[in-house]
């Protein structure tokens, strides 16, 4: 007897020869005749159809082994995608841009410099020259080289994205990715990179030099003759600037003293700080033991202060605030003063174009030469410490502010929460692992700045360093709006099964806002707030790779 | 109830047997739970072509499976799957004396799914097709762009794989 094939009877046993258009088939028929006949190979239908609804049984157990989800559905929203391609391409090139700018021109100069400066051969000093050479006067061929490089460097991430992502609805999100990057490249600040000098003693930037980048310099003594187009920053004992700044100046010293000019503002910290003859274009923020600003200095912007002493010679565009033990006011302010200081004085040619409001120990404590002027009123506000005794409940800017922040914050967490909705997935458990969130968050507080400040150390990861003490202002930021939407979205799920974003985001940042206002409490609820928040979030990274953060 | 709402009750009720569909047939977690949200994500935006007296099991399935195996094509991970040497109908043994279902119940599901996962490629789709999603052997040929008898061969082949995967599991492990 001929028996058919086990492929013959595996087709019979999965009923493949069952259906219509088979059924009748010469292979079906002759099959069922011979089984008739055939209890061996029965047997062996039998044997497959167990084997079948075996593993029938055994993958549909796989199946039902899978947890339920506890994921909740998303619409699907092109314009989520569009913007979150959009976001991570305008992210990349603005990366690699600026970390080009920093690994050319400063970590490749810098190592050049150093070692030309430590062994001094000639072929050091040959390639020191050749990278100054293309610093100063090839900046342009860099910028078309860097250009083409950077469109390459665009292009790959976005290639990448179509492989791992292939969606029908991507080509739109990836000709807008590509324009907006296209735009970022067109506009690549030549000018506006970071330049870093360190050196042990002292550092000049001399009368005739001029500098297109932020500059930052670390030293014991620097002086600024020159011209600087960005932002400057010096931390140094010794400082005096007497060149022009056309960006912003930070400068931590001992001793400052600036006689050039400021187009931006101006931020120091020093234990003396002299301005002679200073232009300042903006607002002017100081603190230190002692600040004088001669008659020759002026400032287009507000002054505000922290010191023992303050002299003020020159004028003032807008307001004055400072605090200060002793101030002295012999130049023009057009706008208003606000002092808080043990003695003021006006001397004989100080004028004040607003009102003048002080606090000082008592009413006596302001002299007024004869010959000075205010403009406004003059008003005593009494003692300093009834300004710490009064509780921010008592001033109407607190709830001001808390609407705008509320306001605000509703805003950035619902386009948080739309552009990335697994931060609304989030599931805050009780017990020990509700202990265990709270711990993550406060370790993620702690350590990422201290972190950011190691990595900060080395010139090369510096960027790093930015970066993150970047997403940690965010990842702050935005930890209580994760908490506040989780118990939103919590309590009015126990009445609807889906709530709306808004309306969820709503209530909960209602009951966090209150509940981190309260007195006494307030600030420890903020704290728990933030932590829970932030340990909510790390946890969500951590567990990215899982179904949700839900499945095991 | 509108659709949405609606909508939002099938995807709790059917995510974790798509997810898991999804593994079976793409193996990597991260993939699988990509796919399950694609096949949400076309079955939201086709959801009035759904027809109710068909069960939601059966439509989302087939979404499923056709974008995984557009998947794993797109990967370019989808193996030849033209007869070879090895799939040749002359070199089908007869029944193995200890059969399948056998071996299947002597292990435990962690046992069986890990023989399972590691069935090559085109021996474990056809197997996920046939037993779990439940397709003729017609629609997995149309599916896979192969043969009837092909299909038959494979999943011989798959069987044949499993057994001697669970048989070597089973004596090394005696549990």
């Amino acid at each position: 007897m001929n028996h058919p094939t086990e492929l013959a009877l595996m087709l019979y046993a999965d009923q493949a020869l069952h259906d219509k258009p088979h059924r009748n088939s010469p292979e079906a028929m002759a099959i069922a005749q011979h089984l008739d006949t055939c209890p061996a190979c029965r047997q062996t239908v039998a044997a497959l159809s167990r084997e079948n609804q075996a593993l029938s049984q055994a993958l549909s157990l796989e199946v039902a082994a899978t947890p339920p989800g506890k994921v909740r559905f998303r619409q699907p929203s092109p314009w989520r995608e569009a913007t979150l391609t959009t976001l991570i391409a305008a992210g990349i090139t603005a990366l690699v841009q600026w970390g080009w700018k920093a690994l050319f021109e400063e970590a490749a100069l810098a190592s050049v410099a150093w070692a030309a400066s430590t062994w001094m051969p000639s072929v050091y000093s040959l390639a020191n020259d050749v990278f100054l050479f293309f610093q100063h006067k090839g900046a342009d061929m860099f910028d078309n080289y860097l250009a083409l490089i950077l469109g390459l460097a665009l292009l790959a991430p976005l290639v990448a994205l179509v492989k791992v992502r292939p969606r029908s609805n991507m080509l739109p999100t990836l000709l807008m990715a590509l324009a907006t990057g296209t735009t970022l490249l067109s506009i690549a600040p030549s000018g506006h990179a970071l330049q870093v000098i360190t050196q042990e003693h002292a550092v000049v930037i001399e009368a005739e030099e001029t500098i297109d980048d932020t500059v930052l310099i670390a030293a014991r003594d620097v002086t600024v003759n020159g011209k600087v187009n960005g932002n400057l920053l010096i931390a140094a004992e010794d400082i005096a600037v007497t060149g022009a700044v056309n960006g912003n100046l930070i400068v931590f010293a001992d001793d400052i003293e600036i006689s050039g000019s400021v187009q931006g503002m101006t931020v120091g910290a020093a234990d003396s700080l002299e301005f002679n003859g200073a232009s300042l274009g903006s607002d002017l923020w100081l603190a230190g033991d002692s600040i004088e600003l001669d008659e020759q200095t002026r400032i287009a912007g507000n002054l505000s202060t922290a010191s023992s002493s303050l002299t003020l010679a020159g004028s003032v565009a807008k307001d004055v605030n400072s605090a200060a033990d002793r101030l002295v006011i012999k130049g023009h302010v057009a706008g208003d003063v606000e002092a808080v200081a043990r003695h003021i004085e006006l001397a004989e040619t100080a004028s004040i174009g607003g009102n003048l409001q002080y606090r000082s120990p008592n009413q006596e404590e302001l002299v007024v030469d004869e010959n000075a002027s205010v403009a406004g009123d003059v008003a005593y506000k009494g003692e300093p410490k009834n300004l710490r005794m009064r509780h921010h409940f008592d001033f109407y800017d607190f709830y001001l502010w808390k609407m705008l922040w509320f306001v605000a914050t509703f805003i950035v967490g619902w386009m948080a929460i739309t552009l990335i909705p697994r931060l609304g997935d989030v599931q805050l458990q009780s017990g020990v692992a509700g202990l265990k969130t709270a711990g993550i968050g406060l370790l993620t507080l702690v350590s990422a700045p201290v972190m950011a400040i190691v990595v900060g150390i080395t010139l090369v990861g510096l960027p790093l360093s930015f970066i993150t003490i970047a997403g940690w202002l965010v990842a702050w930021y935005l930890s209580q709006i994760v908490l506040a939407y989780y118990i939103g979205r919590s309590i009015i799920e126990r009445r609807h099964d889906q709530p709306g974003l808004a309306v969820a985001l709503l209530l909960g940042l209602l009951i966090v806002t209150l509940a981190t206002s309260l007195p006494l409490l307030g600030g420890m609820l903020s704290l728990l707030a933030t932590i829970l928040g932030l340990g909510l979030m790390v946890e969500l990274w951590l567990n990215r790779n899982s179904a949700a953060g839900t499945l095991p | 109830m509108s659709n949405s709402a609606a909508f939002a009750i099938l995807y709790q009720e059917y995510y974790p047997r798509v997810f898991a569909l999804c593994r079976l047939l793409l193996l990597t977690r991260d993939g699988a739970e990509d796919a399950a949200q694609e096949t949400f994500t076309k079955a939201y935006k086709n959801f009035r072509q759904y027809q109710p007296e068909r069960p939601f099991w059966h439509w989302v399935a087939s979404i499923a499976h056709h974008h995984c195996i557009d998947e794993l094509r797109q990967r370019n991970r989808w193996q030849n799957l033209e007869p070879d040497a090895e799939d040749a109908l002359d070199h089908l043994e007869s029944p193995e004396p200890v059969t399948l279902d056998l071996l299947i119940a002597a292990q435990d599901q962690h046992q069986v799914r890990k023989a399972i996962d590691g069935l090559p490629e085109k021996y474990r789709v056809p197997l996920v097709l046939a037993y779990l999603v439940q397709l003729s052997y017609d629609e997995i040929a149309a599916l896979l762009g192969i043969s009837r008898n092909h299909v038959g061969v494979l999943l011989l082949r798959a069987k044949e794989r499993l057994r001697a995967q669970l048989r070597t599991t089973g004596l090394g492990d005696p549990s």
